[in-house]
């Protein structure tokens, strides 16, 4: 097991070193000028040169890449072009919010969508079922951006029982915190909520038509405890797959839900960067994300070995 | 109206005061200050909160990029030698008063004035402002304002003097806005000045929080005062959050989440109208939609294609379309309520089928470039059906903001559809970056010696006769030669809470919020 861990651990290696030069040199074949936004877009063309000059923009590519990944590997993800602040300090920042929101919705998903998945299954063909999984259906084709929309206007602007946008941190004021991270965390966490109610319905009914399933209803077991125990623990190998990969999705469903609720996240970090092309901002935070759901991607396989004891590294 | 929801005691003496609310009156006024005026008991205190769409990047103004939006956040921290009114009258501010002879101009400084961080407000620090956006080495997004300062010197503690290497009419403009802002010389010197600023402005810089809010709380030693001796500002606080979403603006508008808001498409202010709680004001901000066409390659190199491009577009129609009616046509920057506006200049009238007979039977391609950013595609979209229609072959390109701007850099593009928020301070800010041959934003590729002498001749008189002279004939040529079609002007309100009111605008209609103050 150590040694399965160290083995992943060590192929993370070439895998990040190859997204950091995917990533780098994507970003320099964006159209535009970083001096646009920090000089304004009404700079003179020689203050743009010497800017540019400042900011190492007019050495070659593989010295201002190797300028970069040296930084990154002594620790250093350099500086925005835009504000000068250092892009560590930027994306701790930025983070909180992020993984809250993701966090919110990864709940909302196994509080939510396990047990709905369950209950649908369990009442195959009868309209508990057709109302669940209509339901799912239509939170997986509702876009985020009008989910939102009908939100807020629903419970922000009709109800008024939330405010329509707005961040504190936790830390500072948990109640302001949740009760802002309410609606964003219900539009991201729909898509969720319904990709493991359905996996879970599916994957369900596959394992209760199993024959050791026959054998322990043959037994005389209660059906709960043939359902929670004996089905279930093998029908969510598929739903713990499904919902790491959600993991990566959510990261792009983020940038959505945190422009629109005004979110200091990850999601909108990186993309206004591109707007703005401040690129070592963009760099940092694509790095760290990466890095997470690597990261993720190892401990879903660590899941797998503790639900199902015959698989093992 | 100009100063939407002055307050009306507040108005009632102004009145009284007349034109000499100037050195003289700011002097005696700030002398007999006190809490006990009447309009000044009223609606002191409280926390005004304003959605603001346009985060700055820095809050040094030396460095701040944004043409004129920051100036709603610089405003709250800094003060100017002298401020412009919104008639473009200049009033003291940290200069008690100052003299100019062409080639100098000589301020004496108020007394007494210190810095947030309690730093004095002297001649050193005056000058040590002016030198830092003069010096190439600050990389200063202002340095052009002040290209006309030769030196900055300090006669004594109170007295600042600039000599001038050419006579500037815009330069106390420049002096009374961004690049005049007066920063703390410590603070300064302590770095990471962008995000802590300090200046002697009527609110002293609190906490900025990227993409979510910015505070600024009372400044208790406040220099300025109310035209009736009360203390200033009024408010206790002002937090300005960043939403950008337009939707979720209004949403915030509507629930009394924020009580004031920078701007407003029509289609989401236009569900704003019956509600009694928020006051609409039209100050007169607008936002000038236009096409530039490319004249450095064909086919618009040719004036009649030209012609044929301007009497093809119906700008009517993309108006009732795009901005839900809410907007003024105008054949140039200027807006009706401009000095340098002229009703007799018009655009050629619209006529497709005399377009099509122009451009000879064969569709001509362009290539329109917009931005995606609602409402441009739409825009876009009428032009390239009306272009169509009068015997073009438009394919139209729809590009994020940086990467159009880059085409259009590159002229790589025959006709690229923009905007800008009128009025500037002073209208060579709209013009010259667009229309002379060294412009940085001469997206035409203009080199047009009649142009560039009369935006010369404008710039650099003091006449405002002449210079209207001037801008009228420079807008007669841009029409006359069809460089670029201005399409309709969507209007912009003043959009607030009922309960505030001493809202005090620049002339481009930024705010000043020191008199500012909330209804309980």
């Amino acid at each position: 097991m150590i040694g399965y861990l160290v083995r992943r651990l060590a192929q993370l290696i070439p895998v990040l070193f190859v997204v950091s030069v995917v990533l780098f040199l994507l970003l320099r074949l964006l159209p535009g000028d970083p001096t646009t936004e920090i000089l304004g877009q009404e700079a003179s063309a020689a203050d743009r040169a010497a800017l540019r000059a400042d900011l190492g923009l007019d050495t070659p590519l593989w010295r201002q890449f190797l300028d970069w990944i040296g930084g990154v590997l002594t620790g250093d993800l350099g500086r925005s072009w835009l504000t000068d602040e250092p892009v560590a300090g930027v994306i701790v920042d930025r983070l909180p919010a992020t993984v809250e929101l993701g966090l919110i919705a990864l709940l909302l998903a196994v509080l939510i969508g396990i047990p709905a998945g369950v209950l649908a299954a369990v009442r195959r063909r009868t309209a508990t079922d057709s109302a669940l999984t209509g339901l799912g259906v239509l939170a997986l084709s509702t876009p985020h951006f009008y989910l939102a929309a009908l939100l807020i206007l629903v419970f922000a602007i009709w109800l008024r029982v939330v405010p329509p946008s707005g961040y504190v941190p936790f830390t500072e004021d948990p109640a302001g915190n949740l009760v802002r991270m309410v609606l964003p965390a219900i539009t991201v966490g729909s898509t969720v909520v319904a990709v493991v109610l359905r996996q879970t319905r599916g994957s369900l009914l596959a394992a209760l038509g199993e024959d050791y399933i026959r054998t322990a209803e043959a037994t005389g077991l209660r059906r709960r405890r043939i359902v929670t125990v004996y089905a279930l623990r093998n029908a969510l190998v598929p739903v713990v797959t499904v919902t790491a990969l959600q993991i990566g999705a959510l990261m792009s469903a983020t940038v959505v839900t945190e422009t629109i609720f005004t979110l200091p996240g990850m999601g909108t970090l990186i993309v206004n960067g591109i707007f703005s092309r401040d690129l070592p901002v963009v760099q940092g935070a694509v790095l760290v994300v990466v890095t997470f759901v690597l990261l993720v991607n190892l401990v879903t396989d660590l899941v797998y070995a503790w639900l199902d004891p015959r698989i093992t590294y | 109206m100009d100063t939407p929801s002055v307050h009306p005691a507040l108005l009632s003496r102004r009145a009284l005061l007349g034109g000499t609310v100037g050195a003289l009156a700011a002097v005696s006024l700030a002398a007999c200050g006190s809490d006990s005026g009447t309009a000044g008991g009223k609606g002191r205190g409280g926390t005004l909160t304003v959605g603001f769409d346009n985060e700055p990047t820095t809050l040094d103004p030396a460095l701040s990029s944004a043409i004129s939006s920051d100036r709603n956040v610089l405003n709250l921290f800094y003060d100017t030698l002298l401020r412009q009114d919104r008639d473009g009258s200049f009033v003291p501010a940290l200069a008690d008063r100052w003299t100019e002879d062409g080639r100098t101009v000589t301020f004496t400084l108020r007394e007494g004035v210190t810095f947030h961080d309690g730093t004095p407000f002297d001649a050193e620090a005056a000058a040590f402002n002016l030198r830092r956006v003069i010096d190439p080495a600050t990389r200063s997004t202002k340095a052009a304002a002040l290209k006309n300062v030769g030196s900055v010197d300090v006669v004594d503690a109170r007295t600042l003097r600039l000599t001038l290497k050419a006579s500037d009419p815009l330069l106390l403009i420049h002096l009374a806005h961004e690049p005049g802002m007066m920063a703390s010389p410590t603070a300064v010197k302590a770095g990471d000045y962008g995000r802590k600023p300090v200046g002697t402005g009527p609110f002293v810089f609190d906490a900025w929080r990227s993409k979510v809010q910015l505070t600024g709380k009372r400044n208790p030693t406040y220099w300025r005062r109310a035209t009736d001796g009360s203390a200033l500002p009024r408010l206790e606080q002002v937090v300005f959050r960043f939403v950008t979403d337009t939707k979720v603006l209004r949403a915030e508008v509507t629930t009394g989440g924020v009580q004031l808001v920078r701007t407003l498409p029509p289609e989401e202010f236009n569900q704003l109208a019956g509600d009694k709680q928020i006051t609409m004001t039209d100050t007169g901000v607008r936002r000038s939609y236009y096409v530039a066409l490319n004249v450095t390659r064909a086919p618009f190199n040719d004036p009649k294609v030209r012609a044929a491009f301007a009497m093809a577009i119906d700008r009517e129609g993309v108006g009732k379309a795009a901005a839900g009616g809410q907007y003024d046509l105008a054949p140039s920057f200027a807006t009706a309520k401009d000095w340098f506006y002229d009703p007799s200049i018009t655009p050629p009238a619209l006529d497709p089928a005399g377009a099509k007979t122009a451009l000879g039977g064969t569709p001509v391609p362009i290539t329109v470039v917009a931005r995606r950013r609602a409402p441009d595609p739409t825009i876009a979209e009428l032009l390239q059906s009306q272009l169509t229609a009068a015997g073009f072959a438009p394919k139209v390109e729809v590009l994020e903001a940086q990467t159009q701007l880059d085409r259009m850099r590159k002229q790589d593009f025959d006709a690229a559809l923009l905007v800008i928020d009128i009025p500037r301070l002073d209208p060579s800010l709209s013009f010259d970056p667009y229309f002379s041959s060294r412009g940085s934003n001469n997206w035409s590729g203009l080199a047009d010696s009649t142009l560039d002498r009369l935006l010369d001749t404008a710039a650099a008189s003091e006449d405002r006769a002449v210079r209207k002279q001037a801008y009228v004939e420079v807008q007669k040529r841009i029409v006359d030669e069809n460089y670029w079609v201005f399409l309709h002007q969507p209007k912009s309100p003043l959009i607030h809470s009922a309960k505030l009111s001493g809202i005090v605008l620049d002339v481009d209609g930024q705010w000043r919020l020191d008199e500012a103050a909330l209804a309980s």
